[in-house]
């Protein structure tokens, strides 16, 4: 197959001048998809190395050694998707996006929206595909092309000699939906970074929190509102089998005043919005065992193991008073760990405001406190992040259509004769574009063939 | 037996019985169409079954599956099945059929090799019971099966257009990913040699792989419609899963908004499938240029399926951690 640079498009396009060489690379495929290899290399390596933002330092030091590690860390794997490598990368991609999308896409969208962009037949035998045929008559062969592929999908453009035979036309659409979509996305992710906030409060039932003194990442733009969230009520749902099934949090949004805002349940899954705001159910877990030991009240935080939760109190030098509970309303499992026994011992299990009497020593179950983890944000551009996602997928669903042009021109010769010209430019599902061109030459060559000059080599 | 259990073994029994059958039909040239006839019955039979069990595990449960790993291999084989059924019926493969129901048992022979806590019906945690997981899941699952089938085709065509040894090299470089995340899931071996069996041994195979199309890139294509059709297939695959897979990562970053509010997290698994999407954006846009070659591009194809591999497979048995560890055989 003969392969030509230029394309139908690429010769509507004005000249090349000397300057825009450069423009030429930022706008090229080549780039792109060396961005691309090198975003994917990239991100890989973030997938792969645990990052700083999501793991524990110790576990890195713990995986990769004390050398290894610094090593990393002075390459910036530990934090490949902030380091400035990967922020280059992207605003690379970016860039190639935009010279791309303003150089080689916009003439190639006016040409397409213009009604027909035919080709003469020396423009078609420039095509990477291109074949040539002599033949007495114009007019005849026409209508029996224009029949033969109208039978085999395609339609058909016509404008004097000149003919467009096109299938799968919204194929075209592939490219600039999904570069449109990058760059929605990117407004709206700038649109997020700059005026958007949000943070995270662990709360018990009745604790109300000030938004500017919980731990919040502040908008670049504007500042936190001086609202206050009480947590109401929590409640855990339970399959039958004891696993969880949902957890609950009741919260009031209230303003500076004290005046109330709104106030709704939150569950994983199902958050609730007021003023704009969403909260998030993003933990739950009993989060401390109240105890009375000889009337003075005692408080042991938990932690969780396994289905349970476990916490330990040391009671003397030798000894650990260990509590256990499997949840809020079930009993408590007190174990004791003197220095000499290998293993704990249980020695009480009390339900709530039971006591028990080790002598000396009165304990009280006063029950399991909860603490509920919610997750706020604001975020003003979502809407045109859920916009730009509408716009990839669409981009994504047109490149499985598989887009075929083929085009055609009759001229007539000094001798009276007509020069037949057909030609493709195959790029997506070449083979069969290829095929289809190359069955049309045939076509053509069959009908009333005098002279054939294919100039495929 | 339920009638789920059931319907899974009937599913493997003919997914093993039709490679056989395909087998045979190449060994017998006088009763080839009769065979291979058979083979398709048998091959029919398979993904009625794999439907069924999906069906009765669904009602079993009373929600929608795909919440494991061994509910989400019923639904790969499933979109396996599918895809060659239709692909077949536009391109006439039916001499590949052995190769689909080869990879079709090994799903079933693993998926019955794990553990019978992977089939128990168990009730969901609290962020899976969603019904985005029923709008995530399945076009991420499909689009991995059309994946590897994709890269399997580009296999077939490096074979066929006389690439031979790039073709053996991507077989070895696709055992080498397969056996790594095969010994993950012994839970024998640390997890730091199964990293450095994987990254090490796929380095070494990919570099032979390229060393092996470089020798190979001036050889002759055979004209041979044949050996067109299986680039066209192995592109055709990979067109029709780029869309599932951009849907199944767009929806998993809606579903993760709306549980955790964070759409991206860049927790290891979507960092991959970030990875797979951008390798097979980047096929893409390579297929667009004019000089493009078929036989790079296929071996592009087998860089894919690894990936998807490890996307799939790889980063619950390689000891990856993150947010999908549901994944994981436990």
């Amino acid at each position: 197959m003969k392969t030509l640079s230029s394309t139908p498009t690429q010769a509507q396009l004005p000249a090349k001048s000397a300057s825009g060489g450069w423009l030429e690379v930022l706008a090229s495929l080549r780039l792109t998809c060396i961005l691309l290899t090198a975003l994917t290399l990239l991100t890989l390596c973030g997938a792969w190395i645990p990052q700083t933002s999501q793991t524990d330092p110790s576990e890195l030091l713990e995986r990769f050694g004390k050398d290894g590690l610094s090593i990393l860390n002075f390459l910036g794997l530990t934090n490949v998707f902030y380091s400035p490598l990967y922020l280059v990368n992207v605003l690379l991609v970016f860039v190639n996006l935009a010279v791309c999308t303003a150089t080689r896409m916009a003439p190639r969208i006016r040409a397409r929206l213009q009604k027909a962009d035919f080709l003469s037949g020396d423009e078609i035998a420039c095509l990477p595909f291109a074949s040539c045929t002599f033949v007495k008559g114009a007019a005849e062969h026409s209508q029996l092309i224009h029949d033969k592929m109208r039978r085999q999908g395609f339609s058909v453009k016509t404008s004097g000699s000149k003919m467009i035979f096109e299938k799968g036309r919204i194929g075209w659409l592939a490219a600039p939906a999904t570069h449109l979509g990058l760059f929605v996305l990117l407004a709206g992710i700038l649109i997020s970074a700059a005026t958007g906030y949000n943070g995270s409060v662990d709360l018990t039932v009745g604790q109300t929190i000030d938004f500017p003194q919980a731990h919040s990442e502040k908008p670049r733009i504007g500042s936190l509102p001086h609202y206050r969230l009480t947590l109401d009520s929590s409640s855990r749902e339970s399959y039958k089998s004891g696993e969880p099934k949902q957890w609950y949090s009741g919260l009031t949004l209230l303003d500076h005043g004290g005046r109330k805002i709104a106030s709704g349940q939150t569950c994983v899954n199902s958050p609730f919005s007021a003023a704009g705001i969403d909260f998030y159910q993003s933990d739950w877990r009993l989060s401390s065992v109240k105890l009375t030991l000889d009337g003075n009240p005692l408080s042991i935080p938990l932690k969780s193991m396994g289905g349970d939760s476990m916490g330990v109190m040391p009671l003397a030098q030798d000894m650990l008073l260990i509590a256990v509970v499997h949840e809020r309303e079930s009993p408590v499992r007190l174990y004791l760990k003197l220095e000499e026994t290998p293993m704990p011992r249980l020695f009480a299990q009390l339900n709530k405001g039971q006591t028990f009497q080790v002598s000396p020593l009165t304990i009280k179950y006063d029950g399991a406190a909860i603490t509920s983890g919610i997750h706020y944000k604001y975020d003003p551009g979502l809407p045109i992040v859920y916009a730009s996602f509408i716009l990839l997928m669409a981009g994504a669903i047109f490149v499985s259509f598989p887009q075929y042009r083929i085009w055609a021109d009759a001229e007539q010769t000094a001798e009276g004769t007509y020069r037949w010209t057909t030609g493709c430019c195959p790029t997506k599902f070449s083979q069969l574009l290829t095929l289809q061109a190359k069955t049309l030459a045939a076509e053509l060559t069959k009908l009333n063939c005098e002279e054939v000059a294919a100039l495929e080599p | 037996m339920s009638l789920e259990m059931t319907m899974t073994n009937t599913a493997g029994i003919s997914s093993i019985l039709s490679l056989w059958l395909f087998i045979l039909s190449g060994m017998f040239g006088r009763v080839k169409t009769a065979m291979t006839r058979l083979a398709f019955l048998a091959f029919i039979i398979c993904f009625a079954s794999v439907s069924g069990a999906i069906l009765f595990r669904t009602m079993e449960a009373a929600r929608f599956p795909f919440a494991n790993l061994y509910e989400s291999l019923l639904l790969f084989a499933w979109g396996i099945l599918a895809a060659y059924l239709l692909l077949n019926g536009k391109y006439k493969i039916a001499n590949l059929g052995w190769l689909v129901s080869l990879m079709v048992s090994s799903i079933f022979l693993f998926a019955s090799w794990l553990p019978s806590t992977q089939k128990e019906i168990v009730p969901l945690m609290p962020a899976l019971v969603s019904n985005w997981r029923a709008i995530h899941v399945p076009p991420l699952i499909v689009s991995y099966g059309l994946l590897i089938l994709g890269g399997i085709m580009a296999m077939v065509y490096l074979w066929e257009a006389d690439r031979r040894k790039t073709a053996f090299s991507c077989a070895a470089t696709t055992a080498v990913s397969i056996i790594s995340a095969g010994g993950g899931t012994m839970h024998t071996i640390p997890s730091f040699y199964l990293q450095v069996f994987f990254w090490g041994g796929t380095a070494v195979c990919l570099i032979i792989t390229g060393l092996c199309l470089k020798s190979e890139l001036s050889k002759p294509v055979p004209e041979n419609k044949q050996v067109a059709l299986y680039d066209e297939v192995s592109q055709r695959c990979i067109t029709i899963a780029f869309p599932l897979l951009t849907f199944g990562i767009i929806t998993g970053a809606l579903w993760a908004n709306h549980a955790w509010g964070t759409y991206w997290a860049w927790d290891p698994k979507e960092s991959m499938s970030l990875v797979t999407w951008l390798s097979y954006a980047t096929y893409l846009h390579q297929r667009a240029r004019l000089n493009c070659r078929d036989d790079v591009m296929s071996v592009w194809a087998v860089v894919g399926l690894l990936l998807t591999l490890l996307t799939y497979l790889g980063f619950n048995f390689l000891g990856f951690g993150g947010l999908h560890a549901y994944g994981k055989i436990s």
